[in-house]
């Protein structure tokens, strides 16, 4: 098989699987702990991002973060420019400096929802002035941080297997 | 490192930046249209999401059977509890009567103002990171939503439309605090301002401030809208009252309003996209 359609099978496939998991994150209310549910499409970004190039990375992370801002209701572009540059970030560190494990892929989700949580938290809640705005932190975004950080093994595995595999029929 | 912040993907990486910049700030100035990529994933997604929604309810209706059943039998006995106390509430006749007239209010609200539209729709979709409980629904300005609209259940008020696309529309609770709505108890006639707060939001209640010092309000009495500012109509239930707290200041005092129904997990609402004085004045 030519390997620019085995590339364009590929990234079908990944956005195909952003969807559906952008769509279980909106819906799945069963998936729910004490309100708080995990949100898969940041766990996908980051796990795409260890296995592929800093563009395809930068573009991808786009594309999940506009999904994000739809379902959150925040402003068009704001998670878009988080999550551009986290998985940058985690492309080019993925590459140079660290390894390609699961326990990274948790350490890098875990970082890509704290720094989002603060910006988030600083943003729409703190400036505002609202009263207990720190209750939003420590009830909300630091669970589901955690909440999205332990799911994450499962789209890494997912999705190294899906890169392999698509790496593989590249080079027949 | 420096090689970098010097290369060809760098300078790219901060044109796209600035760009998404832009747009933020596009979107912004929009107020409450929905922008482009939202229209976009709006559209693809309503669709899927509504039947992914009616899967979801599903796995949770059958597995929450026997997850829950612990949980159901603490109902069960809350409820028994419940049903002997409100039969010991009977004996307060008046204050029976006066909820009665204002559920039959809500539950007659077309019959009373001839004008009123509504249309019915779906909860398709509520996000993991919104606090307040804020959700989508699977219509939008084709079925003739509009930006802050009102949206209630047979119960109460829901909350207000505050993003509008084609087929969607994004709702912000009244646990929001956000919203800022006028509101009064009719037994006294008393007025304030229903709005959410942090704390309150956690127990599925929000806070009906700038009451006065010598207020009248008892626990249990109903709040509804007082339809002032003509955003929201008049007599639509909000909440019941609990005690009267004055505030920290000491000027005016303050109540918690704990809706009748948990505004976190409602699945069918109605809105109300016109109403007799509907946008007569300035409240927001």
């Amino acid at each position: 098989m030519r390997k620019t359609t085995v590339s364009v099978i590929k990234w079908a496939t990944y956005l195909v699987l952003l969807y559906l998991f952008f769509i279980a994150q909106t819906t799945f209310s069963f998936l729910g702990i004490f309100d708080i549910r995990p949100v898969f499409i940041v766990a996908f970004a980051v796990a795409v991002s260890m296995q592929e190039r800093e563009g395809y990375a930068m573009a991808f992370g786009i594309i999940a973060g506009f999904m994000w801002d739809f379902s959150s209701g925040k402003t068009p572009g704001f998670n878009a420019a988080v999550l551009m540059v986290c998985c940058i970030v985690i492309s080019l560190a993925t590459m140079y400096f660290i390894g390609n494990n699961f326990l990274n892929s948790m350490m890098f989700c875990g970082l890509t929802m704290v720094l989002q949580g603060l910006l988030d938290f600083l943003f729409f809640y703190l400036i505002w002035g609202y009263a207990d705005s720190h209750l939003i932190l420590l009830r909300y975004i630091l669970p589901t941080a955690l909440y999205t950080t332990v799911v994450t093994p499962l789209l890494f595995f997912l999705i190294r297997r899906l890169h392999n595999k698509f790496e593989s029929l590249m080079e027949q | 490192m420096r090689e970098f912040f010097r290369s060809r993907f760098f300078k790219v990486v901060m044109v796209v930046l600035a760009l998404l910049l832009g747009f933020m700030i596009y979107a912004i100035s929009q107020n409450g249209v929905g922008a482009v990529t939202s229209q976009i994933v709006g559209a693809i997604s309503a669709p899927f999401q509504k039947l992914s929604s009616y899967i979801s309810e599903t796995a949770t209706d059958f597995f929450g059977k026997f997850v829950n059943a612990q949980e159901y039998y603490e109902q069960n006995q809350q409820l028994r509890e419940e049903i002997a106390e409100l039969r010991e509430d009977m004996v307060d006749y008046d204050k029976i009567k006066r909820e009665n007239e204002q559920l039959k209010e809500l539950a007659g609200l077309k019959e009373e103002d001839p004008n009123i539209q509504m249309v019915a729709a779906t909860v398709v979709a509520r996000d993991p990171s919104e606090r307040f409980g804020a959700f989508t629904i699977d219509k939008g300005s084709l079925h003739g939503i509009k930006v802050r609209d009102t949206v209630i259940t047979a119960e109460g008020l829901v909350g207000v439309v505050t993003e509008v696309g084609e087929v969607y529309s994004k709702v912000t609770t009244i646990l929001s605090p956000e919203l800022k709505i006028g509101a009064m108890e009719q037994g006294t006639g008393e007025i304030g301002i229903v709005t959410g707060t942090v704390a309150l939001s956690e127990e599925n209640s929000c806070k009906l401030s700038n009451l006065g010092t010598d207020s009248e309000i008892k626990e249990g009495d109903l709040i509804v809208t007082s339809g002032a500012g003509g955003i929201y109509p008049k007599g639509v239930i909000i909440g019941k009252a609990g005690t009267i707290q004055t505030e920290e200041h000491g000027i005016t005092s303050y109540t918690k309003v704990t809706p009748v129904f948990d505004v976190k997990t409602v699945k069918q609402v109605f809105i109300i996209t016109d109403f007799f004085g509907k946008n007569q004045g300035g409240e927001d």
